[in-house]
């Protein structure tokens, strides 16, 4: 069942551009066709919904902390490296 | 602790890099101190390994090493680090790996003709994030993101995980602002086909 207010084509256009839309990447136009195409199409908001809560759960995975034994690792591996004087050196550029 | 917003002031690092390339070498260790969260952070949500994260966090800092004094700091230094990280790890996936990764067509994600669609979001979109985002659910999304084809992971993860803007994500990766935008939504649409499997498999939702 979908909703009167559905139109396959106009949404299918739509859910190109959603995550610009959510991303604020749009030009006022295009922002303004989508905000109001969603006021009236319940399966776009859910789109958009859920796309949106996507990226929020992205954005609020915790960061775990660093192992306390890599850490004193990575210590050592710049101590050596200085040790070494091996700044500067050639090597493959990044 | 939570992913910072996305940056756009100037350099920070600006700072120390200079007195780094001026001859105080010993603070390089403040620099790998600055960074080595982030970038093991990083290095996890690539991979999901830790011998791989901290594989990725010590080449990349002995790339920095070798290489800061030619840093011109035409881009911010957080950018040019992640930049040299992402080669890392693109160049540590094609020693270990042959096969071409699949690409995500866009009309994969696109409701069929005739699909029943939902006329209100689940639950999972509308329940307060804090209670939503639990050690099982933060585990089983580490796992999705992972499993994200490459040149999609990347780009999820430096624009949604690490708060880099469009125009900085293409400078890292050195692709078109565009093309960041056409890999983003289709890895946000397959991540967010994951959750939905996530949840419409659980059977005691939150």
């Amino acid at each position: 069942m979908t909703h009167p207010h559905h139109d396959p084509s106009h949404c299918r256009d739509l859910f190109e551009k959603m995550s610009e839309y959510i991303d604020g990447e749009l030009d006022a136009k295009a922002a303004a066709d989508i905000r109001r195409h969603l006021t009236g199409c319940p399966h776009c908001a859910v789109c958009r919904d859920t796309l949106q809560r996507t990226v929020d759960l992205c954005r609020g995975l915790p960061a775990r902390p660093v192992p306390p034994d890599f850490s004193a690792k990575l210590a050592l591996l710049v101590a050596e490296q200085l040790d070494s004087g091996a700044g500067g050196q050639e090597g493959a550029r990044p | 602790m939570t992913n910072p917003k996305p940056e756009r002031e100037t350099d920070k690092d600006a700072g120390l890099i200079h007195a780094i390339n001026r001859g105080e070498a010993g603070r390089f260790g403040d620099l790998v101190a600055r960074y080595q969260g982030r970038l093991y952070n990083f290095g996890l949500r690539l991979c999901n390994n830790v011998q791989d994260a901290e594989d990725l966090v010590q080449e990349t800092f002995l790339n920095v090493f070798r290489h800061l004094d030619g840093f011109r700091q035409e881009t911010k230094f957080k950018n040019w680090l992640y930049r040299i990280a992402g080669n890392v790890c693109i160049k540590k996936r094609r020693r270990s790996k042959f096969a071409p990764e699949p690409d995500l067509p866009l009309e994969d994600f696109m409701p069929g003709e005739g699909d029943a669609l939902p006329e209100r979001p689940p639950d999972w979109a509308v329940q307060p994030l804090d209670r939503l985002l639990d050690e099982e659910l933060s585990a089983a999304l580490r796992e999705k993101i992972a499993a994200l084809p490459e040149k999609y992971r990347l780009v999820v993860v430096l624009r949604d995980i690490e708060g880099f803007s469009t125009e900085e994500t293409a400078g890292i990766l050195d692709i078109s602002p565009a093309n960041v935008k056409v890999r983003l939504h289709r890895g946000r649409l397959a991540l967010r086909e994951a959750l939905k499997g996530y949840f419409d498999h659980d059977p005691s939702p939150p």
